[in-house]
């Protein structure tokens, strides 16, 4: 009876946390690893930006783009 | 009452689905998800994306009543010539497509919005390059949530463009067999042990695979996790420079360099093509569908004379060519396919209806067989009689190419095989043609022993 009156108050919150996951299964493993190179590759990405920005700082380079898809391309070279 | 028929594929996803009215495909919009529209509609995304021609552009039809209840709009998206799927692409023209895909993700973020699926079928080719057709899968970006699609991305662009890169370009043709995409783990079992050794495959894919099977039954592990927009942004910039860094190696193949060694002399060659030319200049049809096209170069007659052309063949690097040259030249009317004709795509998915067979596809006013009534005869042993049958299913209009016994490409097939072929000659190729067809021209390949046919369905 306790479980049935506890379901019930939570409806709601179960409804809108139903509204939130997404229609496929974005699998957990897949979250956790994505999760990971998120971090990976954003913190490269920042330290290239920092190391960018102390070379301009130096006058040892000239642009003054800060676009971070500019900047991955410009690595990438 | 228009006859209506809604999509045996438009199941997935509650936020609506599309239904031919008459001939004309139209997606309804569910009540559910018209916060989601109208923030793709207000919020300048819909414009960017069909500004740089990433999206399908559409009209509302606001007097439609819908097919239920749980409309909130109909609209009409721009029409699809020809719908093709990944397992019928090239290297390249997969690629593009996960490009697409990536590019719309990272403008959907921009303007606050995420892509809901990865999935290959999303995208269509339409005027020569890559689109999205799903007008619902956008919704509203929470800051610090996971892409959901990630998983799916992996499964329908990843894991077939790294296994076709590293193990063989043939094996887009496992996305036949799982309908969601290569599993990841399987991919990663698949890949040479060098790709362990390169960042993004590594991660993207082995860790992947490793991390799938870790937390298989750990579901609660992933609700606490949050990925702030930069990194979301980062992981998007690593997918872009994992799929850009892919390629194929342009390894011979059978077909790759057919041209340069037919025996087909350069008059013989330009003596064929204007047989072709005036053949379709009489016919002047809409639509062509070449048959084992190789790298397009007789569809380029039909491309030319403005008609929708597709233009199939079996061997993915010819089809690549074929791609690359559409690219550059920036043709809107021809669509090569990678088509294995002896066992053309078939109807796959939930109830086999999913995804549409070969012959499901909307059939085109003329069909070109040419250099392939050999192939099909001597290689895959068919009876001129199934030939005829089949190809009298396709289009009225043939333009065939009969090759002789006594051509050396035809000499080739034979060499290594008993010649069990007592029925292959013209004359009873013709009898056998002329039960489904009627035969209203024929013209004989200057100093070549080839025959090229026009036919009219009966």
């Amino acid at each position: 009876m306790n479980s049935i009156l506890l379901t019930l108050l939570n409806l709601p919150l179960m409804a809108v946390f139903l509204k939130i996951l997404a229609y496929i299964d974005p699998g957990t493993g897949s979250i956790v690893l994505q999760a990971l190179i998120a971090t990976v590759v954003g913190a490269g990405i920042a330290v290239k930006l920092f190391w960018h920005r102390i070379l301009k700082f130096f006058g040892l380079r000239k642009s003054t783009s800060t676009d971070l898809s500019e900047k991955q391309s410009d690595n990438k070279k | 009452m228009a006859e209506v028929k809604i999509l045996e594929s438009s199941f997935r996803d509650p936020s609506g689905f599309l239904f031919y009215e008459e001939s004309t495909l139209l997606r309804q919009v569910n009540v559910c998800y018209q916060h989601e529209y109208d923030f793709l509609m207000s919020s300048g995304l819909y414009t960017t994306l069909t500004e740089k021609h990433l999206l399908i552009p559409h009209i509302e039809l606001p007097n439609h009543k819908g097919l239920n209840d749980r409309i909130y709009k109909i609209i009409e998206p721009e029409q699809i010539k020809f719908v093709s799927y990944p397992y019928e692409w090239s290297f390249s023209q997969l690629k593009d497509a996960a490009l697409t895909t990536l590019e719309i993700q990272k403008i959907a973020l921009q303007y606050g919005m995420t892509l809901k699926d990865g999935s290959a079928y999303n995208i269509q080719f339409h005027k020569g390059k890559p689109i999205f057709i799903d007008t619902l899968s956008f919704e509203i970006y929470k800051e610090g949530k996971p892409w959901d699609a990630y998983k799916q991305f992996g499964q329908h662009f990843l894991a077939p463009l790294a296994l076709m890169s590293y193990t063989d370009s043939r094996l887009n043709q496992m996305m036949k067999l799982y309908i969601d995409g290569i599993p990841i783990d399987l991919a990663s079992s698949l890949l040479p042990f060098k790709t362990k050794m390169n960042f993004s495959m590594l991660m993207h894919i082995h860790l992947h695979a490793r991390s799938q099977k870790k937390y298989a039954h750990k579901g609660s592990v992933s609700r606490n996790i949050k990925i702030s927009k930069s990194n979301l942004l980062a992981l998007i910039y690593s997918l872009t420079s994992a799929v850009k860094n892919l390629g194929i190696n342009a390894q011979n193949t059978e077909w790759g360099d057919y041209y340069s060694f037919t025996n087909y002399s350069d008059n013989s060659f330009a003596h064929k093509k204007e047989i072709i030319s005036g053949f379709v200049a009489n016919i002047k049809p809409q639509s062509v569908w070449d048959l084992g096209a190789n790298t397009g170069e007789f569809t380029q007659i039909a491309v030319q004379y403005g008609a929708q052309c597709v233009a199939f063949d079996i061997d993915p690097l010819a089809v690549e060519a074929n791609y690359n040259n559409v690219r550059n030249q920036q043709i809107e009317n021809m669509l090569p396919l990678v088509m294995d004709l002896t066992n053309p795509s078939p109807s796959i998915g939930w109830n086999n209806a999913e995804r549409m067979g070969f012959k499901l596809r909307p059939s085109p006013d003329m069909v070109f067989a040419l250099a392939l009534i050999h192939h099909l005869a001597i290689s895959n042993n068919l009876p001129f009689e199934k030939i005829a049958r089949f190809l009298s299913e396709l289009s009225e209009h043939l333009v065939i190419e009969f090759v002789p016994k006594s051509d050396s490409q035809v000499k080739k097939l034979l060499e290594s095989r008993r010649d069990i072929f007592g029925e292959y000659h013209e004359d009873a190729f013709v009898k056998e043609f002329e039960v489904f067809y009627n035969i209203i021209a024929k013209e004989k390949v200057m100093a070549s022993e080839r025959t090229i046919y026009w036919m009219k369905r009966k």
